[in-house]
């Protein structure tokens, strides 16, 4: 379950943090609850620097860089529901016959 | 203004291969490790190497930002410090920062027992417990200590995320270091639909008599 509110900062806790030192979850306890939106960034960054590498012009880099992290974005996310959806038929069916 | 970029301004990818890449373009190759994106914008991909500059050091430091300085050297994964490297001075800072900060943090690579693997602040920890202390005190006290030491909190969940933020940001730099080299040595990639499209261009042109290409180039 993800959860979308956040736990906010409290002064105190503002005052003690220091970025790129300390941990962000140090500031919110719940972050773990959105671990998963963490991979966005990261796609993205990868998209942009691989087809950095791989286009003539610049021009094309955006378009590319659109398609290919909304590829791997749908790709995960067809690859996470075939997962949940086996691993939740090994608990409904295969679960019980093998306890 | 990308249009502009894109040419190159310092190396000549016709000029022959027996010449060599040269001192520039060697440079272009250290750089290119030492600080992402300088080895293009060497090259004269100035906008190019502008794009991996932010790219790579943005997803270095967003890596820091979300785990902190424990995501660099993660004790339990040596083979992401390796790939960390590769980002070059974000890394050899981020790695001096971190080892002192072990002096504080804590360094699970000592005995668990010792000063070293405690650290100022599990030493502290430890000092500031009361004797005879019940699981719940404790629970309590441990909450107010990340307060006020957020560096103390751990979360392995998104200390990993963190150091695969920093991980990859080394493998792009590789990538990038990749490129550099090709474009150094004049190996310049080719659009593969445009070799096809040559490929049928001069089939077209040149049609054998005895040709079963000749659907092909009718096509």
């Amino acid at each position: 379950m993800i959860h979308l509110c956040v736990q906010l900062p409290t002064a105190s806790g503002l005052l003690a943090f220091t970025p790129l030192y300390d941990p962000l979850f140090a500031l919110y306890p719940r972050m773990s609850d959105h671990w998963l939106w963490l991979a966005l960034p990261l796609v993205l960054a990868i998209c942009i620097v691989y087809k950095g590498t791989r286009v003539q012009t610049l021009k094309a880099l955006p378009k590319d860089a659109a398609i290919m992290c909304a590829q791997i974005v749908l790709v995960m996310a067809f690859a996470a529901v075939a997962l949940a959806s086996g691993y939740w038929m090994y608990l409904k069916f295969v679960g019980p016959m093998v306890s | 203004m990308a249009s502009s970029a894109d040419k190159y301004t310092a190396y000549d990818p016709n000029a022959p291969l027996e010449e060599g890449p040269g001192p520039v373009g060697y440079l272009a190759l250290v750089l290119a490790w030492v600080v992402p994106g300088l080895g293009h914008m060497l090259i004269g991909q100035k906008a190019r190497g502008a794009i991996f500059f932010v790219a790579i050091h943005g997803l270095f430091a967003m890596g820091l930002l979300i785990g902190g300085i424990r995501v660099i050297n993660p004790p339990d994964q040596a083979i992401w410090t390796y790939t960390q490297f590769l980002t070059g001075w974000p890394m050899i800072v981020a790695n001096k920062v971190e080892q002192a900060s072990r002096i504080e943090l804590g360094d699970r690579a000592y005995p668990p027992d010792s000063d070293q693997a405690r650290g100022r602040l599990g030493t502290l920890f430890t000092q500031q417990a009361p004797p005879n202390e019940t699981l719940e005190q404790k629970q309590t006290r441990t909450v107010q200590f990340i307060k006020d030491h957020p560096a103390f909190a751990y979360h392995p969940k998104i200390q990993d995320l963190g150091s695969v933020y920093c991980g990859i940001a080394g493998m792009l730099n590789l990538l990038v270091m990749f490129d550099v080299l090709l474009r150094i040595t004049g190996s310049v990639r080719e659009d593969p639909a445009e070799i096809k499209q040559r490929q049928r261009a001069q089939a077209a042109a040149s049609p054998s008599p005895a040709a079963p290409a000749a659907p092909e180039a009718a096509r």
